[in-house]
């Protein structure tokens, strides 16, 4: 399988053409190398959830460098990785396992460092200092319980802990994010119109209720100067924006019509824009947060089911995975299982140009890919 | 309510055994170290679903006052026993499945209410409690008994961590089960384990008639997977192994009849749901049934073919068709005669999905009866019990000062009123010894989460006053002023039980602020002898607070002498309970947790200088969420045990005396 630069930027040495790119890409998507040499570009961690596996890309060469198989470090077939969070200062990332209860710490050399226990862990928040490493719950469970999880990132260690859990007052807390400062932790439900807002060090939160049509909350972003926060609502279909100098209180300040199930969203790293795929469209939206207006749509024969989504540290590029899971997106290359080849085409993360508003490329990654997490370039 | 110091000596003349005897029932006791003295010759507590009589507002008995509640039932109607009737499973905790016998007493009576819009109060189910936990069978979060490998009996599918489906054979008979643990994992001819999301409750059919049994798995994106049993083989090594014939399958289609559920609101992804294979319409063909997270009904999709060549390409229809049931969503319905007239009926658990769940924290066991003229929705409350909702606390306290102790039970979050905790109260009109409690209405309380009371005299002045604590840090003190004008009322007290119950006014709302953690609960007793009430007070960590009243009888004065009293932890949510379990004089300390059990602190010491010592745990089988009270209920001179739950309940265990 192979793809193309479609934005004709130099890829970064070593990989001077499509052949050898596709060469480097297929090896490295079916080969389990070790650790990457000293990193220089931002990192993209993908969680494929079926294969177990985390995809480790190299935002400047735009290919897969390593892929971390799960289940040589002992974790179960169907470990379901589901998200992924990174320290800010590059030190770490986290992983959480759907399906080992498990949330996952690796080192800058994706060595396993530390883990913690926790139901159907979800998505992940992670403040600046990366003290505090917040987890939801995933819809993996019956009736998982109504608590989020809190773990000392220092305090993870290769034997595990268990997260400490944080009532929440309502089922299925799901969409997670906190500040820079990780002063306020905020939390919703795919089940009703509620926000949780978690003060640092609290085991209080308030409570704000939602007014309006059933959301089905899926996940938050902070903006960089933590004064809004935007949450996608599933099953309406809509941006909300919310005043975050009220913690709080969340004032709504906006509420936007977008696509057909709006996934994560992400703030460029300029509080510009918002971006976020359309998960039964097959579009990514663009919003400019200066009007709180839909910039753009992005349609792009590679957004299939977008999912995860991070913001490059230059602020030009985003990062949106695909599912991919009704194959509608194949890759170059790629060949069914009646020419011998998988029975389903892998997920991909599509890079948009914010420039142009485009797909400018499209790295083939595992099956199923979800949330994104990024480490810092050095 | 604990115990003041002056009604120590009562509870002090109770001659009670040494310790507290383990066991309970047949749900067995929690796990964990047994308390000392649980010998032979010690009391047990033994859990009672009946014993008491509570009634709801109308005045309709209980059949279930101490069921515990539900919030998220699965149930399943088979003849368990052979007798010919359908008993019922429910399956509302992790890992354990819940028993009620068919005792053939059903009766399909029943007029509406004004409790919770149900006709809970005037039904009369004819199944009676067996057991909490069916035979000890680990079924992880979901269970289907099906003859899996049709030799005429049900075998029983379960959840194994995570997502794969654990398969118990049974190899008894027709009425005389016996279920043996076969397969953790189930497979496919190739040996690759059949997955299923766990929160996606398959099930098991003969979709086409044919003598190999049908494995239906409902998958996020609304598609069925079908498998078919290919054969039978049994392991030779592994953990399985020698474990006797495992069925194996063939998987037939990932998109079965290209049924795909798309929901009343759009989006699929992120689904939960639960499938029912089931001959519905009696025309020789399995039909099939879909429950699920985005739909607040029950889809039915008919199948239009034959036995053997099934049609299920019918676009599915909310049913009953003629009147759709509607609930929160993610609904997981059974069929069965409930009320043996012949004919199937329908029981829905209400999972809770999309269309918040809080509404149906306690009205979520439906039963649609089948009538000449056509389904009728007869109760929402199918097995009929105290529930309040979720997390439900107890407390005891005479506050219509007739001599009896009314019970008031406080949940998370009010379904009715849907923004507040609120403490319903269930009026004692019978007698301290014989207690008869029916609903009255709550106490005026609102604005906060999880209330949770601790009444006790405070003032000196003869009544009970109350500390409240709720999900905050801080507990208040509400001073009782005696007989109200009214403040109780409700609607559903139809003005019984109102003026004449005890009013409260807040004396101090920060009588005291935890230094850490929330889901407070309190705990009022003298234990160093001074003639005043202490306060401990449980909450999230899992560790205990203790207060020193250095005020007076009259004038309390909370000093905060230690946040980890005695290095006490259970885990997380800890519930405290002052009573003289062993009748030495002076009040031990009894401790409910989160998923821990009730842990007991006896205390060696005196009733001056009180010297609690790890004692182990309950011998009960408490579920989830355990917030103890004891209380000589029935004026035998021996405390009763009772808990709120996580199910929003009451449960009630008996105290029996070794012989």
């Amino acid at each position: 399988m192979s793809r193309a630069r479609r934005d004709g930027a130099r890829p970064s040495a070593g990989v001077t053409g499509v052949v050898a790119a596709a060469v480097l890409c297929f090896v490295l998507l079916f080969a389990t190398p070790g650790p990457t040499a000293a990193q220089v570009g931002d990192r993209l961690y993908v969680p494929n959830q079926p294969d177990a596996t985390v995809s480790v890309i190299d935002t400047e060469s735009r290919s897969v460098v390593q892929t971390i198989d799960l289940q040589e470090l002992g974790f179960p077939p169907d470990a379901k990785p589901h998200d992924v969070v990174a320290a800010p200062d590059g030190s770490a990332w986290y992983v959480s396992l759907i399906g080992a209860n498990t949330v996952v710490k690796f080192n800058a050399d994706n060595e396993v460092v530390g883990r913690a226990s926790f139901e159907v862990p979800g998505m992940m928040a992670l403040p600046g200092d990366g003290g505090t490493l917040y987890v939801g719950r995933s819809m993996s469970a019956v009736n998982p319980p109504q608590s989020v999880g809190r773990i000392r990132t220092s305090e993870m260690t290769a034997e595990g802990v268990t997260a400490e859990r944080v009532e929440v007052l309502f089922p299925r807390p799901h969409a997670i994010a906190t500040d820079g400062e990780g002063r306020y932790l905020h939390t919703a439900s795919l089940s009703v119109n509620r926000i949780a807002a978690l003060e640092a060090g609290s085991e209080t939160p308030e409570i704000i209720t939602v007014d309006g049509p059933t959301h089905t909350f899926v996940q938050f972003a902070v903006s960089p100067d933590g004064r809004r926060l935007v949450a996608t609502g599933q099953t309406s279909g809509r941006l909300l924006v919310f005043d975050r100098t009220q913690p709080k209180r969340l004032p709504l300040l906006a509420s936007i019509e977008v696509g057909t199930e709006p996934w994560h969203p992400v703030f460029t790293p300029d509080g510009r824009y918002v971006v976020f795929g359309n998960k039964q469209d097959d579009t990514v939206t663009v919003v400019d947060t200066e009007d709180w207006t839909v910039a753009a749509v992005v349609e792009d024969g590679a957004l299939s089911q977008p999912h995860g989504a991070v913001a490059g540290t230059d602020g030009r590029y985003v990062y949106v995975s695909s599912n991919n899971l009704d194959g509608a997106w194949k890759p170059e290359g790629w060949s069914s299982p009646e020419r011998g080849g998988e029975a389903s085409p892998p997920g991909n993360v599509a890079v948009i140009d914010l420039e142009t508003r485009s797909v400018v490329d499209v790295i083939p990654v595992g099956h199923d890919p979800n949330g994104i997490g990024l480490l810092p370039g050095s | 309510m604990t115990q003041p110091a002056a009604h120590v000596p009562v509870l002090g003349a109770l001659v009670l055994a040494a310790a507290v005897a383990a066991g309970c029932a047949s749900g067995g006791p929690s796990p964990g170290t047994p308390g000392a003295g649980q010998g032979a010759e010690g009391p047990r507590w033994e859990r009672q679903v009946t014993g008491i009589t509570v009634r709801d507002s109308a005045g309709d008995r209980y059949r279930y006052p101490f069921l515990g509640g539900f919030n998220g039932p699965r149930p399943q109607l088979m003849d368990i026993d052979g007798d010919g009737d359908p008993d019922l499973f429910v399956q509302e905790r992790t890992g354990e499945v819940m028993l009620f016998e068919n005792d053939g007493s059903g009766e399909a009576g029943g007029t509406p209410s004004t409790e919770s819009g149900s006709t809970s109060g005037a039904l009369e189910p004819g199944f009676t409690w067996r057991t909490d936990d069916y035979r000890d069978l680990d079924v992880g979060e979901w269970y289907r008994f099906g003859d899996v490998d049709l030799d005429g009996d049900r075998d029983l599918l379960a959840q194994e961590p995570f997502s794969h489906v654990r398969y118990y054979r049974n190899d008894g008979a027709p009425g005389r089960p016996d279920f043996t643990l076969a397969a953790d994992t189930l497979r496919t001819r190739a040996g690759e384990p059949i997955y299923s999301d766990p929160q996606n409750i398959p099930n098991v059919g003969n979709v086409d008639c044919d003598d190999r049994q049908d494995l239906l798995v409902g998958r996020l994106d609304g598609t069925v997977t079908r498998f078919e049993v290919s054969g039978f083989a049994g392991d030779t090594a592994g953990s399985n192994a020698g474990r006797g014939p495992v069925p194996r399958f063939r998987r037939v289609t990932d998109r079965f009849q290209d049924i795909e559920i798309v929901a009343e609101i759009a989006g699929v992804r992120h689904g939960a749901n639960s499938l029912l294979v089931t001959d519905y319409d009696g025309d020789g063909d399995p039909d099939l049934f879909w429950g699920d997270y985005f739909e607040s009904g029950l889809l039915y999709i008919e199948n239009t073919g034959s036995c053997s060549q099934p049609n299920l390409r019918s676009r599915p229809v909310p049913f009953p068709p003629d009147d759709p049931v509607e609930t929160s969503g993610y609904n997981a319905p059974t069929f069965g005669d409930v009320d043996g007239d012949g004919d199937r009926d329908l029981l829905i658990g209400v999972i809770g999905g999309a269309y918040n769940p809080l509404l149906t924290s306690a009205d979520n066991l439906y039963y649609l009866e089948n009538t000449d003229s056509g389904w009728s929705l007869r109760t929402r409350r199918f097995l009929p019990g105290i529930d309040v909702g979720e997390e439900s606390v107890v407390a005891f306290a005479d506050l219509d000062r007739d001599g009896d102790d009314d019970l008031v039970v406080a949940n998370e979050l009010d379904p009715r009123e849907r923004t507040t905790s609120v403490m319903r109260t269930f009026e004692n009109v019978g007698t301290d010894g014989d207690p008869e409690w029916r609903r009255a209405g709550s106490l005026p309380m609102r604005g906060d989460y999880q209330y949770a009371p601790a009444f006790g005299d405070l003032d000196g002045d003869g009544d009970e006053d109350m500390v409240l604590a709720d999900w905050r840090d801080e507990l208040a003190f509400y001073r009782n002023d005696g007989p109200s004008d009214g403040e109780n009322d409700s609607a559903e007290t139809g003005g019984r039980g109102g003026g004449d119950w005890d009013s409260f006014s807040v004396a101090d709302s920060t009588l005291v602020t935890l230094t850490r953690g929330s889901h407070a609960v309190p705990a009022l007793g003298d234990v160093d002898g001074d003639g005043d009430l202490d306060l401990f007070v449980g909450e999230s960590s899992g560790f205990l607070n203790f207060y020193r009243n250095v005020g007076s009888p009259t004038d309390p004065e909370f000093e905060l002498v230690s946040d980890e009293y005695g290095g006490f932890n259970v885990g997380r949510r800890s519930a405290p309970t002052l009573a003289d379990l062993d009748g030495d004089g002076d009040l031990d300390l009894l401790v409910g947790s989160q998923d821990r059990g009730i842990r007991v602190f006896r205390n060696q010491g005196t009733p001056r200088e009180p010297d609690f010592v790890a004692d182990g745990r309950l011998g009960v089988a408490t579920r989830g969420l355990s917030v103890p009270v004891l209380r000589d209920a029935d004026g035998d001179g021996s405390p009763e045990l009772f808990s709120g739950s996580a199910g929003g309940g009451v449960l009630y265990f008996d105290r029996r005396d070794a012989p």
